[in-house]
């Protein structure tokens, strides 16, 4: 998971008479994504340069706590959410690790010869994105503070979409909700699931090397169906409600599937 | 309005080394028009059903025949193709827009892929490895696990189906197959094996429409009536799950435009591309009781004399062969043939009611991109 922290202490450019005054918030933003896209190995300079661009067609903040003359003001930025051709970035605002305001700004990815068009949004942008905590008000987990560069991990669960408005649960995830058309926020489902039904498949599709299991697999906390991969042998033969570990590999986005124990 | 089918004709479906869709259509449908006695300046509108090809496809393979001019129309709707152009063809006869309506599937499928079709890019399960023998190994295990279902009971449809088919000179497969060779066969995605699937073909097949009013008042073939149709895309699988509905939806959609029930039909030919599809479909068409459709195989309900409807008489796409635009009207071609007491060696006795089940899926997000249903009957 890729995130960019950028950290400063508050000066009196920084603050009105009372606290940090609340438009400034959207310049720690841009800086923000500024360290985000060194991070992802493609900084700013260097894509337009390349005639490419990512404009803001959307922006907003909430702020749930005042910083004041001093304090140190930590940002994590992420990709959030994936479109076609536009993207979310939240930056989460933290004082002594605690969440202090949340921005959100939607850019499109464009390219610039002549007219700028949008242009679908690159893969190396695409799996960028991460999970964010489904309130926005929790601690972030430790994984998120202070962490740049690719990690090769295994998430726990799939990302999953949560819509505010009705509250159903999307898998794969809906950036607009299936149900109500609201617009949802990615969510990350638990790992524990059973097996519903499974196969070996013995002849592969291209870029795929048989043989493997796939299994579909229901969610405990959602109920919601999962296909993936088994990564090891059977433990025992496998069976309708044996109990699955589900994880996602965060660098190939393939599902992958353990008998849980 | 009534429809009725008054001329058929297909090519045999095969391997055709340096087959190209413009001959195929050519042969199809020049059987077609003489097996219902018109010039094709008397058909008013064409309906073209092909997969793989070109776009335009249909006015590219009708541009040097006597048919140019004619409003064309191509119909793509995956494996559903050809029977989707069928429904397609009787709502413009219902709507008035045309008499008589040829309706022609086509398909150069060998040489084009080499075993597996491919599916629908960009879909999450196909980044997970999925593929169409998977699906329905997925499904397959699921009523096994379920039911108790056996691989055995699997592998009986294509020794079924290559029985029949071995009576059947269009087909591809002209030879039957013990459950020892399709149990033996080459493993695809357990529990489906190589001969339970249906081999990619070429091929093409057609079929005349008419509205009642302008049927020959003495015709030398006799007509068959479309008696019910309905056509149905499936739902989303993470909110369905295995227990899949559109067929049973479909099917029961086209028996209540008919007047029937799954007690009246007879013959049926019931898409096989592989054999748990039909075995599962036995109990969603209303043939079977939930659970029961291995045991029913296993006692010979679906074959010549047993005491359910005769199912894929033809051989089905596991003897007959399948090029997925084609398929369909070959379905068409059959059930017709058997209607008309014309069947020969593998005849079912008396069939007077027949049904065609198509199920098209690229999308394996989707339960089928489309399922078609006809009733087609002798009167």
């Amino acid at each position: 998971m890729t995130a960019a922290t950028t950290s400063r202490r508050l000066t009196m450019g920084d603050v009105d008479a009372v606290q940090v005054y609340a438009p400034n918030y959207f310049r720690y933003m841009d800086a923000g994504l500024h360290e985000l896209l060194v991070a992802l190995g493609h900084p700013l300079r260097e894509l337009l340069a390349g005639g490419f661009g990512m404009p803001a067609v959307n922006a907003s903040c909430e702020y749930f706590a005042p910083a004041v003359l001093d304090d140190v003001v930590e940002c994590t930025t992420f990709i959030a959410r994936v479109g076609t051709a536009s993207f979310d970035v939240v930056h989460q605002f933290r004082r002594d690790g605690v969440l202090i305001a949340r921005g959100l700004m939607t850019h499109v990815w464009i390219e610039i010869s002549g007219v700028q068009t949008a242009k679908p949004v690159p893969d190396w942008l695409r799996n960028a994105m991460v999970a964010e905590p489904v309130s926005a008000a929790e601690a972030p987990p430790a994984a998120m503070a202070g962490t740049a560069g690719l990690s090769r991990e295994r998430l726990t669960g799939v990302a999953t979409s949560s819509c505010a408005e009705c509250g159903r649960l999307g898998y794969p995830a809906e950036p607009e909700c299936l149900s109500c058309g609201a617009r949802t926020m990615l969510s990350r489902s638990g790992a524990d699931g059973t097996l519903v039904t499974w196969t070996t498949i013995h002849q592969a599709p291209a870029g795929f090397t048989a043989p493997y299991v796939l299994g579909w697999v229901e969610l405990l906390d959602s109920a919601l169906p999962v296909l993936g991969r088994f990564t090891d042998e059977w433990h025992e033969p496998p069976h309708t409600g044996m109990p699955v570990s589900v994880m996602t590999d965060s660098s190939s986005d393939l599902i992958l599937l353990e008998q849980a124990s | 309005m009534t429809a009725w089918i008054t001329g058929v004709g297909m090519t045999p479906f095969a391997k055709l080394v340096g087959a190209d869709e413009t001959s195929l259509v050519r042969d199809a449908v020049a059987a077609a028009l003489v097996d219902a006695q018109l010039e094709p300046g008397q058909i008013d509108a064409v309906f073209v059903a092909n997969v793989f090809g070109v776009g335009g496809l249909g006015q590219l393979v009708l541009r040097a025949s006597a048919l140019v001019g004619k409003p064309i129309l191509n119909v793509e709707n995956a494996c559903a193709s050809g029977t989707t152009a069928l429904l397609d063809g009787v709502a413009w006869l219902e709507a008035g827009l045309a008499d008589r309506v040829l309706v022609v599937g086509v398909e150069v499928l060998t040489g084009r892929f080499d075993g597996l079709l491919p599916i629908g890019a960009g879909d999450p399960y196909t980044s997970q490895g999925m593929t169409l023998p998977a699906l329905y190994a997925l499904k397959a295990r699921y009523h096994m696990e379920r039911y108790g279902t056996t691989p055995e009971q699997f592998a009986l449809v294509s020794v079924k189906n290559r029985r029949h088919g071995a009576l059947n000179p269009n087909a591809r497969f002209q030879t039957p197959v013990t459950l020892e060779e399709v149990l033996a066969s080459r493993p695809i995605a357990d529990p489906i094996n190589l001969l339970h699937c249906c081999p990619n073909s070429d091929g093409a097949a057609a079929a005349v429409l008419v509205r009642e009013a302008a049927l020959a008042p003495a015709p030398t073939s006799a007509p068959v009536r479309i008696a019910g149709s309905a056509l149905r895309s499936g739902l989303r699988r993470a909110e369905l799950g295995w227990n899949e509905t559109t067929l049973r939806d479909t099917a029961l959609q086209a028996y209540g435009k008919a007047g029937i029930t799954a007690e009246d039909i007879d013959v049926a030919e019931v898409h096989d591309a592989f054999a748990p599809g039909e075995l599962l479909a036995y109990e969603r068409l209303g043939f079977s009781g939930e659970g029961k459709a291995g045991a029913d195989l296993e006692a010979g309900r679906f074959t010549f004399d047993g005491d359910g409807p005769v199912v894929n008489s033809s051989g089905g796409l596991l003897s007959r062969g399948h090029p997925p635009g084609a398929t369909g009207l070959a379905q068409v071609f059959e059930i017709v043939t058997q209607l008309r007491g014309g069947a020969g060696d593998r005849q079912v006795t008396g069939a007077t009611r027949g049904l065609t089940v198509t199920m098209g899926g690229s999308i394996p997000q989707l339960e089928t991109n489309a399922c078609a249903v006809h009733v087609l009957s002798a009167s």
